[in-house]
């Protein structure tokens, strides 16, 4: 049993979503991303997604392209990805790595598997990774008994949801809209019936992401999904902070928004 | 499937400078890195100065102004035609027209 099942069935004992918080690794600095990311768990969120910041971010939009752009300026590598996870896994939290193929396909998908695990990080979330192309992530998730994390979209036919569906461990991340990542005004229409489509495939948690920022549409979603991922709301919390102190503090006020807002009735 | 990637020890992408926008990318096509890895094509590289030199003399000797992507393979078949020598025959595949890159050569070539 992963520590990421583990965050859904406690959150589904507690008639709640759960909530996922991402972060980038090294935004605004290595320290202050990993105090934030504790302040996500102290605050209530269950999992953590730690992105692995890569110079070619095609999943998300201008705030979380902005803040790893600054990351990696300020010269984050994987070791402090992999810190980062460590620090959150010590806290008793569930730790996934978000992270773009490319890097850890350098890295080598064993050597990264083998190097994560021993961090203490439940797997990864791979949005950029067909599953024609993840054999070698397959052997390796299998090998270091890691969670896999793949992505079905609005657009997604049925014959491939449900091969998605079979490869994922953990959760199944329901993209909300064909789009990027970012804050928008309303949760899309599509959502629901994207959590509804993985359900007539998998028994495994869905959880909606793009697009929440707050907690009236955490509970929102929290009504037909399993769990409520939320990312560049708290980024533009640490991107629009005055100081570190300050980000660290927002990003704990929106966790608890959304804690209360994961949930129902 | 695999593709060459300008990339650092950590697989983040490295920037990248071309005169020829179309070529101002840190990958190449699927297709080519098959045709390199089973040896169906070789490839070079090209500096900006020699496209740009293949680009003069094909606009100036034919009268075809070729477009900046283009000019790399008039440099690339100028250099080899020297290396097979006068009895060479050589096919050069003009991907592009260069009227769009006229700007650009002008303001490389100082006109």
């Amino acid at each position: 049993m992963s520590t990421v099942s583990t965050a859904f069935e406690k959150a589904a004992a507690e008639d709640r979503a759960a909530l996922v918080g991402y972060l980038p690794a090294g935004f605004p600095d290595k320290q202050t991303a990993i105090k934030a990311a504790l302040a996500m768990v102290e605050a209530g969120a269950d999992v953590i997604e730690v992105g692995l910041p890569y110079s070619d971010p095609l999943m998300d939009g201008p705030v979380i392209a902005d803040a790893v752009y600054r990351a990696l300026k300020g010269g984050v590598k994987i070791k402090d990805v992999f810190d980062t996870v460590q620090a959150v896994a010590d806290a008793g939290a569930a730790a996934l790595v978000m992270t773009y193929w490319n890097p850890v396909d350098k890295y080598g998908a064993d050597a990264f598997s083998r190097d994560l695990a021993s961090a203490g990080g439940a797997g990864l979330i791979t949005p950029d990774l067909t599953p024609e192309e993840a054999g070698p992530w397959l052997e390796a998730s299998d090998a270091h008994g890691l969670d896999r994390v793949f992505l079905v979209a609005p657009s997604s036919p049925p014959q491939r949801v449900e091969t998605i569906t079979s490869l994922c461990r953990g959760f199944v991340y329901a993209v909300s809209v064909m789009g990027i990542t970012g804050a928008r005004d309303a949760v899309s229409s599509s959502a629901a019936g994207v959590v509804a489509r993985i359900r007539e495939h998998t028994t495994l948690p869905a959880a909606v992401g793009l697009g929440v920022s707050n907690g009236a549409q955490a509970r929102q979603v929290a009504g037909f999904a399993d769990g409520v991922i939320v990312g560049s709301a708290f980024v533009r919390r640490i991107a629009g902070a005055a100081t570190p102190a300050d980000a660290i503090a927002s990003v704990r006020e929106l966790t608890a928004d959304l804690a209360q807002g994961v949930r129902r009735g | 499937m695999r593709t060459y990637v300008l990339q650092d020890e950590e697989g983040q992408t490295l920037d990248t400078h071309s005169i020829s926008a179309g070529l101002d990318y840190p990958g190449v096509g699927p297709e080519h890195s098959w045709l390199k890895d089973t040896g169906r094509a070789e490839y070079r590289s090209v500096s900006d100065a020699e496209a740009m030199e293949g680009f003069a003399a094909l606009c100036q000797t034919e009268g075809i102004i070729p477009a900046l992507e283009s000019s790399h393979a008039v440099a690339g078949a100028i250099r080899l035609g020297r290396e097979l020598g006068p009895d060479a025959l050589i096919l050069v595949n003009l991907s592009g027209r260069g009227d769009k890159d006229v700007a650009t050569a002008s303001a490389y070539f100082g006109v």
